[in-house]
């Protein structure tokens, strides 16, 4: 395994492990949306070394979904965070482009489509680390713009 | 006061509502992002991290190259 990968996968279960469990719903929803991100993407993905030489559309088109479900996000989160992620995940998808640019070339195509991964992945860390520290400030830390909660009258206890 | 001067000095609650920005207001309360605001931001700044980034690559290629032809002068 080559070591930029081997990083990856570190970093990814360090930040997701801390995103889920000392995270807020987004932050929870996000780690779970880069963990079926990340296995779909190994399952679509052509094998090293041999990936790159084309357009991957499998991963194109998941880079595409996963693009859609951060923009849904960071429409009904109270956060920032996601507006960003969103925006380097969108720069992941526009990055399948590169196989169209004369010359062609498989390493730029590869480094652009997958290094923005670890800015993510530290985001994600930064993120869980912030919702911590105001939720120890203020005692709470609302996380959606809507609520869903059926409202009625308050209840008696 | 008049009415053009009320409106130089209204200081509203919510600061740059629209394409606004997490800035500070009193206490220890944010502004929040309007809809139209959470719509449109991830494409400026999907916009602005590939111009950042396609700036740093073109740069770089420019100061590489600028690199090779100095030590060729020299050599």
């Amino acid at each position: 395994m080559p070591w930029h990968v081997a990083l990856f996968h570190s970093l990814f279960v360090i930040a997701t492990i801390y995103g889920l469990v000392r995270g807020g719903s987004p932050e929870r929803i996000f780690a779970l949306m880069s963990l079926a991100a990340l296995i779909l993407s190994i399952r679509v993905k052509t094998p090293y070394p041999y990936g790159f030489h084309h357009v991957e559309v499998g991963l194109f088109l998941v880079d595409l979904g996963f693009f859609f479900a951060l923009y849904v996000l960071s429409l009904f989160s109270l956060r920032f965070w996601p507006i960003w992620m969103s925006a380097m995940q969108g720069v992941t998808v526009l990055s399948h482009a590169v196989e169209f640019a004369p010359p062609p070339t498989n390493f730029g195509y590869a480094v652009l489509e997958q290094f923005l991964s670890f800015p993510m992945l530290i985001l994600l860390i930064v993120a869980t680390r912030r919702h911590r520290q105001r939720l120890a400030r203020n005692g709470t830390d609302p996380s959606w713009t809507i609520s869903f909660a059926r409202s009625g009258p308050p209840s008696r206890r | 006061m008049s009415e053009a001067r009320a409106a130089f000095t209204h200081r509203p609650a919510r600061l740059q509502q629209g394409l606004g920005w997490p800035l500070r207001l009193e206490g220890d309360r944010h502004n929040e992002l309007g809809l139209s605001a959470r719509l449109l931001w991830p494409f400026l700044a999907t916009f602005g991290i590939g111009v950042a980034m396609g700036t740093l690559v073109i740069g770089g290629s420019l100061l590489s190259l600028a690199s090779v032809a100095v030590l060729h002068l020299f050599n």
